[in-house]
């Protein structure tokens, strides 16, 4: 048993990171990035796909790096933590599906970056197999010809074009993100979600992302405690901010620390996987939502503009909150029968 | 990253289980004043000695068991699967005293005292609060003057758990009277059986009786019950923690995943308050139970993690407090909902040992917010010590 990441899982954080700082940086200054109607520009696409980063977990006979689950959290932890636009997520979920359900040449497209994977999660009720029937909530809507629709059943690909996909202006505005409602749309591809549990996979790698959100809130307030001063004194000495970072630290630990328990089970389909990875995302999200919140109060007045960073958390919280499942949903996983 | 144990981890889980499952008390632990309370600790501290389970995380050499930090974390996963007793009057010997004699004490103290832990033949105490010093423990004033090979104590500590029972205690006090602050103290084992000694029960409310507090009237100890050096008792009394790897804080993880699965349980057996269906088809009541159960195992993930820190550091760090704050708010909120899953059955007090014992539990909750430094000490040590910020204390 050890839970701790590996020199080769820091190594593949430490190169996202840096890439991330230097390319794709959480705003600053004032200057919102949100590039309409891009998400994310293209050729910056094409490189992050180019360094393997939609390919890592996909195995090599797919045309990916071959490694797992837990490489594939540090990226989607470093994502967060850089609140990065781009849709990583459907992305590498995608390539999951399609590799799975035998498609080697769409993984490898999807992976490439060349076709791009909006993630839509349905609302209520959904039928999802060879074809799909669904209310869809759909993020990273940018430039995707297929929509990744999964719940715990089974995932499927379906075009977008016949998706008929309504943008909607976002609170996220760094995400585009649209409503549909699909009617037995057939799917491109499609697994059980017993032989190919993507679902899982998904809540896990969004933990990761929220998980990353809680940590970048948490160092972003303890960075402003330590250097605003008043009353002669950093804001920081006091306990009334000391024991709220305390919290958030607490929280961000133990959200990185679930989710790298459920990345190992659902990688090594450890019994109670399921349940793992619902937790993980649950408190993941719960911790992205509280930690923002705690990020922009302690920037007091600066942390309502959208000149200091800390909205951007909150913005991101509340995206990831809504994807894939949501909080009583994945409470309703944790009880089971009832 | 992996979960996986070695076949050899598992056979020792296995042995582990068998064992306990054998030898475990049927009867719960005596709960309050009871007299017995000292004889079933120490009578359980021996059924283990005698078995060679004694000391599992202590080395070889004192006679422990001296196993790996995952075979103590197995050990103690086990300990709790089993319901095995609470270490009640054995916890100071076991978890403190002992583990600092082994990492600071001369030869001769050792050889003494350890065996006699282990075997379960004395309890022991611990006197570092006082009245004045609490919280900021540097702040102790009980005094030892130097007469000749002896200490003579004067003064007062308070909160000493099982005083009333113990044969020794390790004691921090004030040696040089123009010291201040973490200087000028020593760590000394105080025979509780010594003239000038009286002890006082204090009650709890949770009708426990192990609180207690001790007056010392020119209590006379020998230089060398002294361990480490006269002056450097600070550092003697903080050097367990570099023995503690976080794993014996796994039962109390495990016993606490069991009380919220027994508590779920019980919901299912429940009627919920429109007296159609039971308490757990309840979404309120579902999904606060819910959280609680993916919040312990969050806290299980945490610990698993702060093991394998502590396995390639050798030293554990101030992320302890992260998980005893957590810990510490996670029961008090698990037992807080039990009082409202039992509604006006939770009018009757069971103590915590017995079947049911959920009021006992709830009241007892409170004193996790205090033990080992209030959730506001914690709160400092995560904002200082893990998170950098500015101190505002000299």
């Amino acid at each position: 048993m050890d839970l701790m990441t590996t020199g080769e899982q820091d190594e593949i954080a430490g190169t996202v990171a840096s890439f991330l700082a230097n390319r794709l940086p959480v705003a600053s200054g004032g200057t919102t990035q949100a590039v309409s109607p891009f998400e994310i520009d293209p050729g910056l696409w094409q490189e992050c796909a180019g360094l393997g980063w939609l390919a890592l977990g996909l195995s090599e006979a797919a045309g990916g790096v071959g490694y797992g689950l837990a490489e594939e959290i540090m990226l989607f932890r470093e994502l967060g933590r850089g609140v990065a636009p781009g849709p990583f997520l459907p992305g590498v979920l995608g390539a999951h599906l399609a590799a799975a359900a035998g498609d080697f040449g769409l993984a490898s497209e999807i992976a490439s970056g060349e076709t791009r994977v909006a993630l839509g999660s349905p609302i209520g009720l959904a039928s999802v197999g060879d074809t799909v029937t669904a209310e869809l909530s759909v993020v990273h809507t940018d430039g995707a010809t297929l929509v990744l629709v999964c719940d715990d059943t089974a995932s499927a690909l379906v075009p977008a074009g016949e998706c008929d996909i309504e943008p909607i202006d976002p609170v996220d505005r760094f995400i585009t993100t649209g409503r549909t409602r699909v009617d037995a749309v057939a799917s491109v591809a499609w697994a059980d979600n017993a032989k190919a549990p993507i679902f899982e996979h998904g809540l896990v790698l969004a933990a990761a992302s929220a998980a990353g959100v809680a940590e970048a809130a948490v160092a972003v307030a303890v960075g402003y405690a330590g250097l605003r001063v008043q009353f002669g004194k950093p804001i920081g000495v006091n306990q009334a901010i000391k024991h709220w970072c305390a919290d958030m630290a607490v929280r961000a630990d133990g959200a990185f620390a679930q989710v790298c328990y459920a990345a190992v089970a659902v990688r090594d389909r450890l019994p109670g996987a399921a349940v793992e990875a619902a937790i993980a995302k649950y408190f993941a999200d719960e911790a992205a939502r509280l930690n923002s919140e705690g990020a922009v109060q302690i920037h007091g007045a600066m942390g309502f503009t959208s000149q200091a960073t800390p909205y951007r958390f909150v913005y991101r919280a509340h995206l990831l909150a809504r994807c894939l499942a949501s909080r009583s949903g994945l409470l309703d996983r944790v009880i089971g029968e009832r | 990253m992996d979960l996986d144990f070695t076949v050899e981890e598992q056979e020792f889980r296995d042995e582990v289980r068998t064992w306990l499952c054998e030898h475990v008390p049927t009867q719960p632990r005596p709960h309050g004043d009871d007299p017995d309370s000292r004889d079933f600790d120490l009578g359980w501290q021996r059924a283990q000695y005698d078995d060679g389970w004694a000391g599992i995380s202590w080395p070889a050499e004192y006679g422990g068991r001296g196993l790996s930090t995952l075979q103590q974390l197995i050990w103690y996963e086990e300990y709790a699967r089993a319901d095995a007793p609470w270490i009640g009057a054995c916890f100071v010997g076991i978890n403190h005293g002992g583990p600092t004699l082994i990492a600071r004490a001369i030869d001769a103290q050792k050889t003494f005292h350890l065996p006699r832990i282990l075997r379960g033949d004395v309890v022991w105490c611990q006197g570092f609060s006082e009245p004045e010093a609490g919280s900021d423990l540097a702040n102790l004033k009980t005094r030892a003057v130097v007469d000749g090979n002896e200490l003579i104590v004067t003064g007062q500590k308070i909160w000493t758990s099982f005083a009333h029972l113990a044969d020794y205690q390790e004691l921090l006090v004030r040696s040089d009277p123009e010291s201040s602050r973490h200087m000028g103290l020593t760590w000394v084992i105080c025979d509780m059986h010594a003239p000038g000694i009286t002890v006082r029960q204090i009650p709890t409310l949770d009708r426990g009786a192990e609180f207690c507090e001790v007056l010392y009237e020119e209590v006379r100890i020998p230089i060398s019950n002294v361990v480490g050096d006269i002056g450097d008792g600070w550092s003697v009394a903080m050097s367990t923690l570099t023995l503690e790897r976080g794993t014996g804080f796994m039962a109390e993880i495990i016993h606490t995943k069991q009380m919220i699965e027994a508590l779920i349980d019980e919901a299912r057996h429940r009627t919920a308050p429109d007296g159609r269906r039971p308490l757990l088809a309840d979404d309120e009541y579902a999904r606060r139970l819910g959280a609680l159960k993916a919040e312990i195992t969050v806290l299980r993930s945490a610990a698993y993690r702060a093991i394998s820190r502590n396995r390639r550091t050798g030293t554990p760090g101030p992320e302890g407090s992260m998980l005893r704050l957590a810990y510490g708010d996670l029961l008090q909120a698990l037992t807080r909902l039990a009082m409202d899953v039992f509604g006006h059955d939770a009018l009757a007090y069971v103590d915590r040992f017995r079947n049911g014992g959920w009021t006992g539990a709830w009241l007892r909750s409170f004193a996790a917010g205090m033990g080992g430094g209030t959730f506001e000490i914690q709160r400092n040590i995560i904002g200082e010590r893990v998170l950098g910020l500015p101190r505002d204390r000299s």
